[in-house]
């Protein structure tokens, strides 16, 4: 394992100093002092403006390309000719006399008055902000329900968050990581339902992240989660505000990026990545039948081609008669095993998958159709994979793409190949160590030190395979080991007796 | 050491895994197999083997190929033709077995033996006695078929359906072979319409493990079968109700059995040693009645009649099973149970033949049919 060993002749680097931990720098009385030392402070980038003002006394500093001019003319020039040029006149601002604070509200978007013969600084907010409209998620469509979602600006982010829970317990902790790029996250969670000590635990995690950059919701997951190693996700991801609030009135937090619309949820369990906003606005029926195929195709996922190669490889014997002479009619004349040929299936598949994700929607579908029927059709025609294995591994990863998540239906195609090679070397016993060995990984896995796996009991059953009628869920998972157990205080609700 | 020991177990793991292989496209599968005794005293074993056809559009035409070897043993014959073929044979899946006569009446363990020791044998497979040679049997193969190679499973499972056959596998008489006190019946084939077709005759009355060279006609199969507590989906019985009736058919009359109940009770007896009540009881609807519409009023003799004919019927298979020594009913293993020291006196290889056996039938008619 010494790929993953830290080598202990690594460089030692100078440790970065973060803009808000900055040691104070005085400013002068000297105009010209000052400028230069914010110009030198920010090597001279050529985006900083310096903006002398008439008689040269005074100068406006910004960076231009963060900055909106409207509000700069409206927050800081109109005033400025009511105020006959008397910049302490104009109150919506700050002021410090720290040169270093300086520069950070200009990289914050601010822009910074001085004033010469005076040490102070003066701080206008002008910053220019760019967000896109609320949409709805690309990947997250549901038929029924809210269809807005978070975009990149963490603000707005909030707000959809606040306007579903109007209570004061909704709580927000707003943190930074990363030493350069001081990324904005919020963690939000509603006091009185989330389990303290959950919280105590990803607030210290996220403490201990030691990081130049965050650069995503995916890396940033990486640093805090239990199982780096393991092939299953630990953090719900989601770009919707519905299905957010939803895991946070069961207890859950959300982790919220700054210029980056994904949402984390933790801790979860397995069965969290099976549900969709849309189970909740279906009849109860509906919603039960569309999660027990979600769960089937899970298991046809990752063990339909390693059940065929089993099968055609070991244990013919258990193919039922009317169905030996179509299955030897399709691969008797193929030339390679079948593992060979599942390979090159699931290959194919992925090379038509990742080449269409990329491309431009017109030419995307064009790829699908080329890869799927022509090259479907040929390489049976060929004799290169037969032709129940083509259907074989389109059902799996047709089966792979029902999960509502998309990190999980990733994990789920992962896991075909070891099971493919097990089955292939062993046969059906091989799929058994495999599955089991799956199972106890699963078992052992932890979300935040909660149970990732949780006991199949009766009572957890009701909202994870199945999904009852709102009125019989009245407890929030057992996994979560919330202080507010019951979703109502009603426990003997009157609903549906009369 | 550990990274050596880590690839030593995968090395054991994978390559004892490839070794153990067996691709199903490299081997030949016998669907149906058929042993004969040749008068030199070998077994003559021919197998069936279907052929498929390269099938990129559809399911692909099937071929059927026949080989033929013989051998002192099954396992031999079975070497003979593996010699021949271009992969190996396996007879994992084969279906049914047919006997040959002359061999049935032999003992039939020493043909069957392998299939019982290899864990890879198709158990399933239904044993098949044929009056005469069993390779003309196999031989025979519609062209109307689909799948030649299921033509006689076919009609096995057809005439299970109807009651006319039980259910058997190689399985199912696997502890009768050699037990005393219950013998086992297994259907009965013959080759026709001039080697044509294959058609079913009836069932083989066995004892111990040879064929006894004695049989249940077709038309008496659902009763007996009804009598061993055997129905299918359906059962029916044709049966002469009255005697010089013009026209003919007016005599006749078919039922349709709905319901029935049906013991088999045997106890010891002073005169005859044992004595057996075979109690039947069925529920029936009139299904032809080609006289009249049939009036309520003449249900009673309907039913008296019926009841006459189908004992006489009943009468007759005891019979044919006594003759043959054929301990079908399990009377004998019925008797070791519960009357385990009376057993002890008894000779069943001769006493079988002396004891009596009554059937006791009663019909209830519950319906004539819509027509009134």
């Amino acid at each position: 394992m010494g790929f993953f060993k830290q080598k202990n002749n690594q460089q030692v680097q100078e440790k970065v100093i973060r803009e808000d931990k900055m040691p104070p720098h005085r400013s002068t009385a000297s105009l010209e002092k000052n400028i230069r030392y914010i110009q030198e402070e920010l090597k001279n980038s050529t985006d900083l403006k310096v903006r002398l003002l008439p008689g040269n006394k005074q100068a406006l500093l910004y960076l231009d390309d963060i900055t909106d001019p409207d509000k700069m003319q409206r927050y800081i020039f109109t005033p400025l000719r009511e105020m006959d040029g008397d910049i302490q006149k104009i109150k919506d601002r700050e002021e410090s006399d720290d040169l270093n604070k300086a520069v950070s509200a200009l990289l914050e978007g601010k822009s910074v008055y001085i004033i010469e013969g005076n040490a102070t600084c003066y701080f206008f907010n002008v910053q220019q902000n760019v967000t896109r409209a609320i949409m709805e998620p690309m990947n997250e469509k549901v038929i029924k329900g809210s269809h807005d979602g978070f975009n990149e600006d963490i603000k707005q982010n909030i707000n959809l968050i606040r306007r579903r829970i109007q209570h004061r317990s909704l709580t927000i902790k707003k943190q930074t990581v990363g030493d350069y790029t001081e990324s904005e996250i919020a963690l939000v969670y509603v006091e009185g339902i989330v389990n303290p000590g959950v919280v105590k635990e990803l607030e210290t995690r996220v403490k201990n992240i030691s990081s130049d950059a965050l650069l995503s919701a995916g890396a940033f997951s990486e640093y805090i989660e239990d199982r780096t190693y393991s092939i299953f996700p630990q953090f719900l991801s989601t770009e919707r505000p519905d299905k957010t609030v939803s895991q946070l009135m069961e207890g859950r937090i959300a982790i919220l990026f700054a210029n980056n619309p994904t949402c984390l949820i933790a801790p979860v369990t397995f069965y969290a990545f099976y549900q969709s906003p849309d189970d909740y606005n279906t009849r109860w029926l509906v919603a039960t039948y569309i999660r027990l195929i979600r769960l089937f195709s899970f298991i046809l996922a990752i063990t339909l081609p390693s059940f065929y190669i089993a099968v055609v490889g070991f244990h013919y014997e258990v193919i039922p008669e009317e169905l030996i002479s179509p299955v030897l009619g399709a691969i008797r004349d193929i030339a390679y095993p079948p593992i060979v040929e599942a390979v090159l299936m699931v290959i194919v598949i992925e090379l038509i998958r990742e080449s269409g994700i990329r491309l431009p929607s017109p030419i995307g579908s064009t790829i699908g159709i080329v890869g799927g029927l022509v090259i479907g059709d040929a390489i049976v025609t060929a004799g290169l994979v037969s032709n129940l294995m083509v259907i074989v591994i389109a059902l799996t990863s047709l089966a792979s793409f029902v999960v509502p998540s998309n990190e999980m239906s990733d994990s789920l195609r992962i896991l075909t190949f070891p099971l493919i090679i097990l089955s292939s070397v062993l046969g059906f016993i091989g799929i058994t160590f495999g599955l089991l060995m799956v199972l106890i990984h699963l078992c052992r896995m932890e979300s935040l030190g909660l149970s990732y796996f949780t006991p199949i009991q009766f009572r957890d059953l009701k909202d994870t395979v199945i999904r009852v009628p709102q009125f019989l869920m009245k407890r929030r998972p057992e996994q979560l080991e919330s202080p507010r157990p019951y979703k109502s205080n009603e426990l003997s609700d009157k609903h549906g007796k009369k | 050491m550990k990274k050596l020991t880590m690839i030593l177990l995968c090395c054991i793991l994978l390559l004892s895994g490839c070794w153990d292989a067996r691709e199903f496209k490299e081997v030949k599968l016998g669907i149906t197999a058929a042993y004969d005794l040749t008068d030199d005293g070998v077994y003559k074993n021919t197998i069936l083997i279907p052929n498929v056809q390269n099938s990129s559009q559809g399911p692909g035409k099937e071929s059927t190929q026949f080989l033929t070897s013989t051998g002192k043993t099954s396992s031999q014959s079975r070497s003979n033709i593996d010699r021949r073929l271009s992969s190996t044979y396996s007879p994992a899946q084969l279906d049914v077995v047919l006997l040959g006569s002359n061999l049935a009446k032999q003992d039939i363990y020493p043909y069957l033996d392998a299939y019982y020791r290899d864990p890879r044998m198709h158990l399933d497979c239904v044993p098949v006695v044929v009056k005469g040679s069993a390779e003309q049997a196999l031989k025979v193969v519609p062209e109307s078929e689909v799948r030649p190679s299921e033509y006689i499973e076919g009609i096995i499972e057809s005439e299970v359906e109807t009651t006319n056959s039980v259910e058997v596998s190689l399985q199912s008489i696997g502890s009768e072979l050699y037990e005393e006190g219950e013998d086992f019946v297994l259907p009965l084939m013959e080759v026709g319409d001039a080697g044509k077709t294959v058609s079913y005759e009836g069932l083989a009355l066995f004892h111990k493990s040879s064929y006894t060279g004695k049989d249940i006609d077709y038309d008496h199969t659902t009763l007996f079968l009804l009598m061993k507590k055997v129905k299918g989906k359906v059962a029916r019985i044709s049966t002469k109700l009255y005697e010089g009736k013009k026209p003919e058919p007016d005599n006749y009359t078919t039922i349709n059995i709905e319901d029935f109940s049906s013991s088999v009770k045997s106890k010891p007896d002073k005169q005859n040693k044992v004595r057996t009540d075979i109690k039947l009881e069925l529920t029936v609807m009139i299904q032809e009645y080609p006289q009249d519409h049939l009036s309520l009023s003449d249900l009673p003799e309907v039913k008296k009649n019926l009841e006459q004919a189908l004992t006489d019927q009943a009468n007759e298979t005891i019979r044919t099973i006594q003759e043959a020594n054929s301990d079908v009913f399990g009377i004998g293993r019925s008797m070791y149970g519960h009357y385990p020291s009376y057993w002890e006196k008894l000779d069943w290889e001769k006493d079988f033949k002396e004891i009596k056996i009554v059937p006791h039938i009663t019909v209830n008619i519950r319906s004539r049919g819509i027509f009134r």
